[in-house]
């Protein structure tokens, strides 16, 4: 039999390439799962143990005064808007947007326990 | 065999000129309950924690769309708004939970044509967030070299700049009047009266 060093140099190469992409998938997607498990699972235990959340609202109990901040944030994005300063208004947006979350899950957190 | 190219009606239809008018009056009809809640703040009757939240969320889902009235429509605006939709339909969503379980009347607040104004947030929001979307579908809207649609932009829309303002000067004095209520102080649960004045 006449061996197709051509042919089987091919076929190696694309063995080759099939077992790093498997392979790749694997390493990627056990990350994937990895981050989604620590992920939740630091969320679920933030959530589940709110001193959490109340350590760093109550240090000098902004609580209140943090819906201020955040209307106050949204107006300087929405000047800036108006004023052609896209990426410093686009990260205030966000800014505003992470602390209205957060104060969203804290308010869930304490009922929560209260429900508890 | 040559496939004849599909595409939705709507895909041409939402021109360039025609969302961005859609836009600023999204944006006009999303001040209307924001004029609204704060007269009926300033008659006495004052905003709860969860309600300032819910205007907060209604700021967030107006800076996109000022975003696009000023620099032009493009789906990252759009999300940013409907981002900022979802979160308002969360926290109202949580509002009316909060007392749908009680006797009749017993929500918070003064009521709207028979509905609590989280009721209502609740409401803008979720047709906000089918509005984009449909918006969203029509793609013609971001291919402005092919559009023969007079263009239309923040200098030559005098309506767009005024909605635009009015957001803005709603947002500070929001920011004020949440400061006059709750200090740097919690919110109280049920508030009588602004922190500032001594309640």
């Amino acid at each position: 039999m006449r061996l197709d060093f051509q042919e089987a140099s091919n076929r190696l190469a694309l063995m080759r390439a099939m077992a790093l992409s498997v392979g790749e998938a694997l390493i990627r997607g056990s990350q994937g799962i990895c981050l989604l498990f620590f992920g939740s699972s630091s969320v679920i235990i933030a959530c589940e143990n709110s001193q959490f959340f109340k350590i760093i609202f109550s240090i000098p109990n902004i609580r209140g005064f943090m819906t201020a901040l955040i209307f106050t944030l949204q107006a300087i994005a929405l000047a800036l808007v108006m004023r052609q300063n896209e990426g410093w208004a686009k990260a205030l947006f966000w800014l505003s947007f992470s602390l209205t979350v957060a104060w969203t899950m804290f308010h869930a957190t304490d009922s929560l326990q209260i429900a508890l | 065999m040559r496939l004849i190219r599909f595409r939705l009606p709507c895909r041409k239809f939402m021109t360039h000129r025609l969302t961005y008018n859609l836009n600023a009056l999204a944006l006009f009809c999303l001040a209307i309950p924001l004029v609204g809640a704060l007269g009926i703040q300033l008659t006495g009757d004052l905003p709860c924690p969860l309600c300032l939240l819910e205007r907060v969320a209604m700021f967030s889902v107006a800076i996109g769309l000022v975003l696009n009235l000023r620099y032009g429509l493009k789906p990252s605006h759009y999300a940013m708004s409907m981002l900022g939709a979802l979160m308002g339909l969360v926290i109202s969503g949580r509002h009316v939970l909060l007392h749908v379980s009680g006797p009749p009347g017993s929500g918070y607040g003064g009521a709207f044509l028979g509905l609590h104004l989280y009721t209502w947030a609740l409401i803008v929001f979720f047709c906000f967030l089918i509005g984009a979307s449909v918006l969203l579908l029509g793609s013609a809207q971001f291919e402005t070299e092919n559009d023969s649609s007079p263009r239309v932009g923040w200098n030559t829309s005098l309506w767009a700049r005024l909605t635009s303002y009015l957001i803005f000067a709603l947002c500070a004095i929001n920011a004020g009047m949440a400061f006059m209520e709750c200090g740097p102080l919690e919110c109280p649960e049920n508030p009588t009266g602004y922190w500032i004045f001594g309640h």
